[in-house]
């Protein structure tokens, strides 16, 4: 039982790095902003 | 006129303000560094960046807020000086005020943000707003600053003289933002300026002629006391300005902040570790001995634990940053930087990208638009990556933590001096950088710099603690989502597959790790960074620190703690001074190799954001990929190359120290 829930959450941790990588593509090509009001990242 | 009078004197009430379903649009337009994006931030209640010099804002901004029940959209632009746009910023700005922007719709109302403490040089573009004949209102920031300056203002004289509504207002201290709202609100129907000063044909003409008007409304408006000697600011600004004290105060400044950073953020950062093993130690005792206990344990709070506890030391470099940036200082030492930066190539306007890299390379490629020239412009957006941005400090303190001794030299900490040396190492190899660049595939002539230089100011708590608290709520967030993931990962590649039963003993912590998917992976790549002194695990880190370069010290941190018993409290730096190579036996990382791995870090490109957001700055598509292409290549290069020369040498200079 222990071995399906981890595999789950290391599933879930692999999809959602898939997702921050697509975003970063996405920005890169469609030349949206990342920044704005509080965004933080400046 | 007299409803624009009432205004200023606060005679018009909120009732006679009709409440509409449409919102109304407004942009906020001025010379950079006039107060937009404090107002905008007051009007709005939103923490937009601000600081004390030019060029922060360079990209559109919206924000809204509601007045007497009506909705309105705020815009904040880049700083403009005039309606002739000279780089990308100011094209952004100009294209929303002449309507010409896609996807935006046109404003209602301008407020025009003049700064009163410098009312002529930002008439300029008033007027010229002004003549567009829209409706517009005049915020007339600083007003407080006026009095120590010994100038005394005339606002009735001043709407005569322009015909246009001005309201002042001190927007630190929200003072005459109501009536600027009011004012706003009710633009749409109050009377138009009939100015008409420009010559369309000709544009040294139409300035000329502005410009007479300016100084004609400045005598009847402003009334200065004189100033019989030199005051504070300027005896400081004598020395931080000069030609050879600037720097040497420069690189002071910069010297008593890392000194600063280990010295105050040390006992915090170990209160911060402490919690986290006893967290892991609660857990550990009350879990039983399973995949999940080890992934809870071993990978989520040795990864993202390893990570978290350079909190304070984050906090405290955004707060210094803050400081330097809202006292003015940021300005002045680009002013004294552009005399050394010019013979490589490079703009002074450059520079203010290049400090902001200390904070995050992305923001700094941003503000980049700054910078006119196009030529410039993408040499500086080469080069900002090399200056260390805070997501190397964790790096750079895990490694001076665990090898630098904590002695004292002349009264400075070793391993502060240590961080500095890595910080200019950093700033050196970006302006070399932008040298070589500018001296083969950006080739072009380097313009003068003209700049406007801030008034000192002290910054407010407000506003520092903004900062410090955005910055670190972006650390947070990213360690606990970004650098969660990768640890739960880094833990599953690295306890998986087990190895084989042997003779029914269970297979030690080593075995385990040596392998598993992630040993076999680094063991694979490990030739690739043995002549740099680094082993499989850190050849894996490498790889894994792609996604961002903090994830470095968690995967190091999951790492070991796989490696060490249930209840181990010695820290990630602990381990790392006491490791041996299992062939061996000798130290497995030596100073020579911790150098080299700070100097890798120094010049190596390890972050997906800033790829992208070169690529888009630089062009788009294939011509910015390309650009992104040589900025990594070129940086992983020299990255390897600095790490070789620096084990090798190291080496052989010092063959004792390792």
């Amino acid at each position: 039982m222990q071995g399906i829930v981890v595999a789950g959450i290391v599933v879930a941790a692999i999809a959602y790095l898939g997702i921050r990588i697509r975003a970063a593509v996405r920005t890169a090509r469609r030349g949206e902003s990342r920044c704005g009001p509080d965004c933080g990242c400046h | 006129m007299t409803p624009v009078l009432d205004l200023v004197r606060g005679g018009l009430d909120e009732s006679r303000v009709q409440p509409t379903a449409t919102p109304l649009r407004i942009a906020l337009v001025g010379n950079p560094n006039s107060g937009k994006s404090t107002l905008f931030n007051v009007l709005t209640g939103l923490r937009q960046r601000v600081a004390n010099f030019a060029g922060v804002t360079v990209e559109r901004v919206e924000g809204s807020y509601r007045y007497a029940g009506a909705p309105v959209q705020v815009v904040d632009l880049p700083g403009m000086y005039s309606m002739t746009a000279q780089s990308p910023d100011e094209q952004i700005a100009l294209d929303v005020v002449l309507g010409r922007a896609a996807g935006v719709a046109p404003a209602d109302v301008f407020v025009v943000v003049v700064d009163a403490e410098r009312l002529e040089r930002n008439l300029f573009l008033a007027t010229q707003v002004l003549e567009l004949g829209r409706p517009t209102v005049i915020a007339l920031t600083r007003m407080d600053r006026l009095d120590a300056d010994g100038v005394e203002l005339d606002v009735v004289e001043l709407i005569h003289q322009l015909g246009a509504t001005v309201i002042p207002v001190v927007a630190t201290r929200g003072e005459g933002v109501e009536r600027l709202r009011q004012a706003i609100s009710r633009a749409v129907s109050l009377p138009r300026s009939s100015l008409r000063l420009g010559h369309a044909a000709d544009g040294n003409r139409d300035a000329e002629h502005r410009y007479r008007f300016i100084a004609s409304v400045a005598s009847r408006v402003v009334r200065r006391r004189p100033v019989v000697k030199r005051s504070a600011a300027d005896r400081v600004d004598a020395v931080v300005m000069h030609r050879y004290a600037g720097p040497a105060v420069f690189v002071a400044v910069m010297a008593l902040m890392f000194d600063l950073m280990f010295r105050v953020a040390r006992p915090m950062a170990d209160g911060a570790q402490w919690l986290i093993t006893a967290l892991g130690q609660a857990i550990s005792a009350a879990m039983p001995v399973g995949e999940l206990r080890g992934l809870l344990v071993d990978g989520v709070i040795g990864g993202v634990g390893s990570v978290i506890v350079f909190v304070p030391q984050i906090a405290l470099l955004f707060l210094f940053i803050g400081i330097l940036e809202d006292t003015g200082y940021m300005a002045r030492a680009a002013f004294v930087m552009d005399r050394w930066m010019r013979p490589l190539g490079l703009h002074g306007k450059s520079f203010i990208p290049l400090v902001s890299g200390f904070a995050c390379a992305v923001p700094a490629i941003m503000s980049a638009r700054t910078v006119e020239a196009p030529k410039e412009r993408i040499a500086t957006i080469l080069a900002t990556p090399l200056v260390s941005c805070s997501a190397r400090l964790p790096v750079y303190t895990l490694l001076v933590a665990a090898f630098i001794p904590a002695t004292s030299i002349a009264g400075a900490s070793l391993q502060g001096l240590a961080m500095l040396a890595m910080y200019l190492l950093g700033t050196a190899a970006a302006l070399a950088t932008a040298a070589l660049f500018r001296r083969t595939l950006l080739r072009s002539a380097t313009r003068a710099m003209i700049m406007e230089l801030p008034a000192w100011s002290l910054p407010t708590v407000k506003t520092l603690a903004g900062s410090v608290w955005r910055r670190v709520r972006v650390f947070l967030k990213e360690a606990g989502t970004v650098i969660f993931a990768v640890s739960i990962i880094v833990w599953a590649l690295a306890t998986h597959p087990k190895p084989p039963p042997s003779g029914g003993t269970a297979p030690t912590q080593q075995q385990v790790l040596e392998s598993s998917a992630l040993g076999r992976i680094g063991h694979a790549i490990e030739p690739a960074v043995r002549p740099l002194g680094f082993d499989w695990k850190i050849a894996v880190s490498i790889v894994t620190s792609f996604t961002a370069r903090e994830v470095f010290v968690s995967t190091m941190g999951t790492l070991y703690s796989e490696e060490s018993s249930p209840g181990d409290a010695t820290t990630l730096a602990g381990r790392l001074r006491t490791e041996r190579d299992s062939r061996t036996g000798a130290p497995a990382y030596t100073l020579h190799a911790a150098l080299a791995l700070m100097v890798f870090y120094v010049f190596a490109l390890m972050c997906t954001s800033t790829i992208a957001v070169t690529v888009r700055e630089t062009g788009g598509g294939w011509t910015g990929a390309r650009w992104a292409a040589l900025q990594f290549t070129w940086m992983l290069a020299l990255a390897w190359a600095g790490a070789f020369v620096v084990y090798r040498g190291a080496g052989f200079i010092w063959p004792g120290l390792g």
